[in-house]
């Protein structure tokens, strides 16, 4: 299994269609790796609101951690992007559109991500930047070498820790705690099994 | 090996438990009538057998079912298909009296979702996939793929399932009552094998009348099923394992029945 994180990055201008194929690729493509890195353009509006469902739809189930590097401006589209990755990593020159509140999707992603209370204080607050709030509640880290952070980031995912780490979130999603857990630990015993 | 000596069920003891997997992966365990026949044969021995209390049934991690041979179905007439083994198998698996747990991991589709919804139990691996496609080859379910989900998820996925023909994932079948606990699917066989073992650890005879009891529900209206279920309570008093129960709770250790 491979150490090396893979990186799909977002050409510019790009329609929603051409995003979704390129995630579905990249997801079947990384299947050995620790982590998807999704850098590039994160530019753009939606205009075909079922392809770009669907992408987020990819990216929230995704087997392995998805890393979002956006290097420049954010616009409507990019914003569900990052709330729909797992984790987000800020170089220098990102920075947001003023108009984030209209990206689609935004009270059900915050709400999915950071829950009631936080969802509410993020779109109801007159704060203009949406990233110092990310940063301010542990989704987005700032770095001045992104692509550096999220190569360490990946070290820790390595051996199937980091497709491990999801299967145990999406289970904590969905089950009730002591099921969560019990299927964590079933998924150690395999895990054990299977390398004895 | 010819055709007809070929064996796609295996069973295996575990303790009271008797663990059948269906083993026909190049057709993702698609059902045959070989299939189905095998199944109903070994859960009909298990029922003749007092020493096995629980059935895990599973199809291993990959695939439970992925549902009805389509050369199976598109050979037959009316007339032959209620004559067939096919729809007499799928009665007699679900006429079994042991208690079944369903360990579906993979497709779980058509026959194959009848065929785990006609056990007691349902333990999912989180790769499982749940579903009634016959609508989208212009046929229905016929193995109870119109009833046996509104037992256990309430009438709208169940006329979703028949009428739409989609796909339920194994967190939403969790969320809706269609599986009783969501695993990894490499711990799927283990996992059914545990809660077997859980079923198994109890009185047989308690166990078998239990299922009979939680049967009625489907049979007959509440006012009779209640009077059936006292019915069957108290034939449970004469037996040797509901004193050995009382018995050992009493006494603060484990019970030890036998079965009588």
């Amino acid at each position: 299994m491979s150490t090396v994180p893979y990186q799909l990055n977002l050409p510019d201008h790009a329609s929603d269609a051409e995003i979704l194929a390129q995630v579905k690729r990249a997801l079947r493509e990384a299947d050995q790796a620790p982590a998807l890195l999704m850098t590039g353009s994160f530019a753009g509006a939606v205009a075909d609101a079922k392809a770009h469902g669907e992408t987020i739809g990819l990216l929230t189930d995704a087997s392995i951690p998805v890393f979002a590097l956006p290097s420049s401006i954010i616009e409507t589209r990019g914003v569900s992007l990052l709330l729909a990755a797992d984790r987000v990593i800020l170089g220098p020159e990102s920075e947001i559109s003023s108009a984030w509140r209209t990206s689609p999707g935004l009270a059900a992603l915050l709400h999915h991500k950071f829950g009631p209370v936080l969802a509410r204080a993020i779109t109801f607050d007159a704060s203009k930047d949406l990233l110092a709030r990310l940063v301010e509640y542990g989704h987005a880290v700032r770095a001045s070498e992104a692509d550096a952070l999220a190569q360490e980031m990946a070290v820790n995912l390595g051996d199937g820790m980091g497709r491990r780490f999801k299967r145990a979130f999406k289970a904590a999603a969905e089950l009730p705690l002591k099921e969560a857990i019990r299927f964590d630990l079933w998924c150690d015993a395999s895990r054990k099994a299977s390398s004895s | 090996m010819q055709a007809s000596e070929d064996v796609y069920v295996k069973a295996e003891r575990r303790d009271a438990v008797l663990l059948l997997t269906i083993d026909r992966p190049a057709a993702r365990n698609a059902l045959n009538p070989a299939v189905l026949t095998q199944l109903a044969e070994e859960l009909a021995k298990a029922d003749r057998d007092a020493a096995i209390h629980a059935v895990a049934l599973t199809g291993g991690p990959k695939n439970f079912s992925a549902g009805a041979d389509i050369d199976t179905l598109s050979g037959h007439t009316p007339a032959s298909y209620l004559a067939s083994p096919t729809r007499r198998a799928f009665e007699s698996i679900f006429r079994t009296e042991t208690p079944i747990v369903a360990g579906v991991a993979g497709f779980c589709l058509g026959g194959g979702c009848e065929l785990a919804l006609s056990c007691d139990l349902i333990v999912a691996g989180d790769n499982a996939v749940f579903g009634q496609p016959e609508i989208n080859l212009g046929i229905i379910p016929g193995a109870g793929g119109t009833q046996l989900w509104r037992e256990r998820t309430g009438s709208g996925p169940q006329i979703e399932a028949a009428l739409m023909g989609g796909l339920v994932d194994a967190w939403s079948a969790r969320r809706m009552g269609l599986a009783d606990e969501v695993v990894p699917a490499e711990a799927i066989v283990e996992a059914t094998i545990e809660k077997a073992r859980i079923i198994a650890s109890k009185a047989p005879l308690a166990s078998r009348t239990a299922k009979a009891a939680l049967r009625s529900a489907g049979a007959m209206n509440l006012h009779a099923a209640l009077a059936h279920e006292v019915g069957l309570m108290a034939g449970l008093l004469a037996t040797e394992d509901a004193q050995e129960g009382t018995r050992a709770f009493l006494e603060k250790r484990r019970p030890n029945y036998q079965g009588r």
